[in-house]
This record gives structure tokens, sequence and C-alpha cells, in this order.
């Protein structure tokens, strides 16, 4: 990977990342009503509301706000929450690394089906393999997550009782009961989203297993597993991780549905709360952390694209 | 390593009878190599010519055990060594691909892998037929890089194909072609996607190459003037068929089949005078259900009622020479005044 590839994408996710940070601030300072009216509620006096107001620094001019508010955010310092009169720095230090393990199983369950499947359905396509495989990923893709989730919850919660249904268990208490848990909410988490892969896969597979260079590996006698994982999968992984990366924003809002079917205490239902209460310093950090999130792993895609494809970022 | 079987001058290395290669297709079975016999000696360069579309490239590809699916050997030998490589099961015939009988493939800019460097591509090959070590396969790589012109060896191992010239690409698929120093060599339109003045290079460097290191090869073309320069024999392909064989400049001094005449004529290289360079009337028949009769009739400027009749047989004209045409021993067809650099 070239040096200059990597300062630009980065420099990129920088560029990303300050940009959402004035959206972040501006939303609710553009959205109409006073926000420390409506952290007060009716019985607020036009009083404590002005103390309020004041206390927040909501009087002085917006840039000031916004450098104030920015500084502090730098300094890991995201104010405290109303709603639940913690740090909201500590409050999303709880809740986002459950949300994040959610989001990398999901994503390890969907590549881990979707990459197999695939390469068995390429190989053999137009076999009732292939269509069997493609059938039950549309089926997997048509299925909104949550009623998958039930589905998953009613099989092997309720009617085989293999796994626990609800809840959320640290993988510091117990690391068997932590995967336990996460099982069925990370398959129904990814289901779609391997599907999504697998269609990709599957295609670009075909179409690499018929570009010239592969011809000129058979022609050098390769074998024809060398020929699947080497000479062909590299670059059918291209369009793949296209797809991974458009889809993170999927996985990301995917994963706080989810999180409130099965019950676990994530950034998902964090946030819904803190917005049902008009929590901005809560809503803002929840916000911040989140797109910090998708940028890194936005980066992480890109910088995936030079390491697997040479050309990314020279010619 | 494989054993080698002497092969004696009797004994031709390859030799393909009756080789029928059809494609099904919704209208119906594509005849594209439709019976047609071919012999090459050891350590002998033939060409192969005919226009597009003729089927060269799937004849060679049947030979290899290439053949994209649903192409496929419908009747024939293809014997190689003495040995019928269509009773071979795949992955014996795989072992032979790339050591003992390799391929030169007619685009060179999509032939090498995007994304993994040359020098990984060539020692792939070197590990698959070899029992060197990852340290005397590196050595090797540069050695071949080397012995196919390319100045900078260390350079080109490293690089990825995007950042070579079609010509260093051609020269690299040609060292991977004889890495592992094969009998047989088929060079398919080597030269066609490369620029004027690199194609006499690549075509310099294939003459050298198989002549000292012994490597019979089959030059595909449809350009004359290059088979004459290289060639001894010369094999004429008409929509699936051999329609004339013979010495090379046999070939060129009187060609026996109409379809070679054409050929001749339409050479600029051979072009005497200032008179505008002709093309052969007409195209390549489909070549699903053949008409009855010689195949090349509609195109024929000397085809007769019998033409449409009968399908012409290859029939020896003595001293080796085969046409598949009516009236082969009665035309006296023109050819040009001097084969050009025909070395018989
Ligand atoms: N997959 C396919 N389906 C149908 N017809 C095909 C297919 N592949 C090749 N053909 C036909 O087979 C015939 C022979 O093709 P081939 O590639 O061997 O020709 P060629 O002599 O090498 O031509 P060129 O000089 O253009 O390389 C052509 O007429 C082509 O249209
Ligand atoms: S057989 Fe008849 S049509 Fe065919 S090439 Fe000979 S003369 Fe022409
Ligand atoms: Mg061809």
């Amino acid at each position: 990977m070239n040096l200059r590839y990597f300062v630009e994408r980065l420099g990129w996710a920088a560029f990303v990342l300050f940009g959402s940070t004035i959206v972040i601030f501006a939303i609710l300072h553009v959205i109409p009503g006073d926000p420390a009216r409506a952290m007060l509620g009716p019985e607020g006096t036009p009083e404590a509301v002005a103390k309020l107001r004041e206390q927040l620094g909501l009087d002085d001019p917006l840039v000031h706000q916004y450098l104030l508010w920015l500084g502090r955010a730098i300094q890991g310092d995201l104010g405290r929450s109303i709603l639940l009169s913690q740090s909201v720095a500590s409050l999303l230090g709880e809740r986002l690394p459950i949300t994040l393990l959610l989001g990398l199983y999901a994503l390890s369950f969907a590549v881990l089906i979707a990459i197999p499947v695939s390469v068995i359905s390429a190989t053999r396509r137009g076999t009732a393999i292939d269509y069997g495989g493609r059938f039950v990923a549309l089926i997997g893709l048509a299925m909104p997550s949550f009623w998958l989730g039930l589905m998953l919850v009613l099989l092997f919660g309720v009617v085989l009782q293999w796994l626990p249904v609800f809840g959320y268990v640290s993988p510091r208490q117990s690391a068997v009961d932590h995967v336990r848990h996460m099982i069925l909410p990370a398959a129904a988490l990814g289901s779609a989203y391997a599907a999504m892969i697998m269609e990709t896969t599957r295609n670009s597979l075909i179409e690499v297993l018929h570009q010239d260079y592969v011809r000129t590996a058979r022609a050098g006698g390769l074998t024809e597993t060398l020929l699947l994982y080497k000479y062909a999968m590299r670059n059918a992984l291209i369009p793949t991780i296209t797809v991974i990366g458009i889809q993170i924003g999927y996985l990301m809002s995917g994963a706080l549905v989810v999180e409130s079917v099965f019950a676990i205490p994530g950034m998902g239902r964090l946030l819904v709360n803190a917005v049902l209460s008009r929590d901005y310093p809560l809503v803002q950090g929840a916000m911040l952390v989140t797109v910090l999130v998708f940028s890194i792993a936005n980066l992480c895609v890109d910088l995936l694209y030079a390491v697997i494809d040479p050309r990314v970022g020279k010619a | 390593m494989l054993s080698t079987p002497i092969s004696t001058a009797s004994e031709p290395l390859l030799d393909v009878r009756g080789l029928k290669t059809w494609i099904p297709t919704r209208r119906g079975e594509v005849r594209a190599v439709d019976g047609i016999d071919l012999r090459v000696h050891a350590g002998e360069v033939i060409g192969l010519v005919g226009e597009s579309g003729c089927g060269k490239t799937l004849a060679a590809y049947s030979v290899l055990g290439l053949l994209p699916p649903p192409a496929r050997v419908i009747a024939g030998e293809i014997r190689f060594r003495g040995d019928d490589l269509c009773r071979r099961s795949a992955e014996e015939r795989r072992r032979l691909r790339g050591s003992a009988m390799a391929m030169i493939f007619q685009e060179p800019l999509s032939a090498l892998n995007p994304v993994f460097p040359i020098g990984s591509q060539v020692g792939d090959i070197l590990r698959r037929h070899s029992t060197l070590s990852a340290r005397q396969v590196k050595v090797r790589v540069l050695e071949l890089l080397d012995h196919v012109g390319i100045a900078s060896p260390g350079h080109v191992a490293r690089a990825y194909p995007f950042q070579l010239s079609g010509g260093m690409r051609q020269r690299v698929l040609i060292a991977m072609a004889i890495s592992c120093s094969p009998q047989l060599l088929i060079a398919d339109e080597p030269t066609t996607a490369l620029d004027a003045t690199v194609q006499a290079q690549i075509l310099d460097l294939l003459q050298r190459l198989v002549e000292q290191a012994g490597i019979a090869m089959i030059l595909i073309s449809h350009d004359l003037a290059v088979v004459a320069e290289m060639c001894r024999r010369v094999y004429v392909m008409y929509a699936g068929r051999i329609v004339e064989h013979s010495e090379v400049a046999a070939v060129f001094a009187r060609p026996r089949h109409p379809y070679t005449s054409a050929l001749l004529r339409c050479m600029p290289a051979l072009k005497q005078d200032d008179s505008p360079l002709e093309t052969i009337e007409g195209v390549v028949p489909a070549l699903t259900e053949p008409e009855p009769g010689c195949r090349f009739r509609p195109r024929c400027r000397y085809a007769v009622t019998l033409c449409s009749d009968q399908d012409p047989a290859a029939t020896e004209l003595g001293g080796g020479r085969l046409a598949a045409c009516h009236r082969a021993t009665e035309l006296g067809l023109p050819g040009t005044p001097t084969a050009v650099g025909a070395d018989a």
C-alpha cells in the first residue's frame, strides 16, 4: 500500500468526521423549540428556563458554543445526561462496546456463511445447489431483521429451548453465556447482510472465473483449488468489500432494532430513550460516537481495498 | 518431472486426427472445429492460419484441454507423445499443461492476474511442476525473465501487470509458457494486440527461444507473412476445417485451394504493385448446420455445380500436400512470385 493513499483516506475520514460534528451540533440548535424549555417540561417557570439556558450556555454565540462543545468532546467530555444524571462519556462507554460486539458478530456471521456458500454456488452455477442457495439468500434478504429475530427466538428459544432469548451477559462475567446470548441476535442482524454478500461474491466470482488470467493459470496447469482461492477469490472480493462498506450503515441501524427485540442494553435503547426525553447532551454524544465508528469502519474498508488490489491509489 | 519418450521422425509429437470440437447453443451446435487432422514433430515450427472465427483458438484449446464449457470435443483423437489425451483424466491433462505443453494467448493485456506481482505468477507455475525450494523458485523466475529479454528482472518480478507495457506482459507470458521446458508451445496470435515495432521483437524472441530449446511450436496467425518467416509447414483453416496443408514455400508459389490463393492476395506485405489491397468477399459462414457441399463455395470464384452437391474431401496431392477442393489439381491458382523468407 502506498503512503499517499493512506494519508489521503485518513484525511478524508477526518474531514467527514469534522463535517459531521457541525451537523450534529447544528441539528439540536436549528430544530424548533427551546432545549431548556423542553427539558424542564410544562412545569418549568420562565425563571428556571432562563437559568438553565444560562447554565447550558445557550445564549452565547453559536460559534462559541460549537467550539466549546467540540473542544470538550475531543477531551472526552460529552457533558452530563439530563435523564440519567450520569456523565455521557461513561454511559456510552458502557453501552457502545455491546453494540460494537453485536455488529462485529453479525459481520463475522455474515462473512463466514456467505463466502463458502458463494464459492459453492459459483462453481456449481445453474445447478440445484446454486438455485437453492440463492433462494435461501433471497429469503434472508427479504425478511426484516426484527421479524427474523422473533422467529429465531420462537424456534431456538421457545420451541427448542437451546439458547437464551433475552438479555445480555458481558464476556467478563462468563464468556460462554456471552456467546450463547449473542448467537441469535447476531444471526438476526447478520442474515440480510450475509445474503447481500453472498449474491455479490457469487456473481463476481462467476465473472472472474471467465477472465483471461484464470485461463492463463489453467494453461499453467494450476489446480482448481489454487485457481479458485488464489487467482479468482482475491479479485472477486473487491466488489464484496464495496458491499460490506456500503452496508455498514445498515448494520448499525439494524443493530438498534435487534437490540430492542432481544433486550440487549446497547446503544440502541439508550439512543431511543435519549431522543424521546430530549436528553440533548446524550443524543449529541451518541450521534458523535456513531459517526466516529462509521468513519473508522469506512477507513478500514478503504485500506482493505488497497491491500487487496494493488491498482487502488496508484494508477 | 515427467518422463519423455523418444519421438522419432515417424512418430509425431502431436498427432490430431478427425478432431471435432462443437459448441451446443440455442441455435444448434456450432461446429467450430469440424474434423481436422494436424501433425507436429518434435522441435518443428508449424503455422495455422485462417480468418477470424475459423476455429483456430478452439482447436488449440482442445489440444491443451482448456475448452470453456459448453464447448467440448465430440470426436477424434489428440495423440501427444503417442498417447490419446482425450482418454486421459482431467488431473493427468492438468499435469501436462504448463510442463509438457504450454500456450501463449491472443490478449496479453488481460492474461495476467491484476492483483498479484509478476514474480508470484511465474513462480506459481514453477512450484506446480517442480520440487524447487522457495529460494530456487525466486532465482529461476529472475533467470526466466532475463531469458525473455526483460532488462531489469528484479524490478519486473515485483511489479504488477498494470505497471507493464503490452510487449512486456507478452514477454512475461512467454516466460511463464517456457518456464518448465515444454515440448510443445502453442502461440495463438501472440502479436495481434501489440504495436508493430513490438510485434517483430516478440516474434524474434519466440523464434530464438524455440530454436534454442528445441520446442515444437504451433504458430496461430492470420498473417501469412509471419508464418512464411517462421514456419516450415502451414495448415490453412477455413470454417472449422483444414482446407490446405503443405510446405510454406510450396503454398506460396502455387496454392492449391482457392481460399489459400485468396488469402495470399490479401497479404499487404507481399503486394508488389499499387493495386488496392484485396479482401476476400463475403464472410465465414455460420458454423451451425452447414449447407451441403463445399463450405467456401459462396465465396469461391471457381465454384462449379459439383461444389454445391459434394463436400470436397482432403486429397493427397503428393509430397505431403493436401487440399480439400474438387478442383485442386486442375486449377492453376495464382500464388506469389517468391515466398518471402521461407527457409524451405
Ligand atoms: N461460446 C461460444 N458460443 C458460440 N460460438 C462460439 C463460442 N466460442 C466460439 N464460438 C465460435 O466458434 C468459432 C471459432 O472460434 P475461435 O475463437 O476458435 O476462432 P479463431 O479462428 O481463433 O478466430 P480469431 O482469429 O478471431 O481468434 C467462431 O466462429 C466463434 O463464433
Ligand atoms: S470445392 Fe469448389 S467451391 Fe470449394 S474451393 Fe474448390 S472450387 Fe471452390
Ligand atoms: Mg483466436
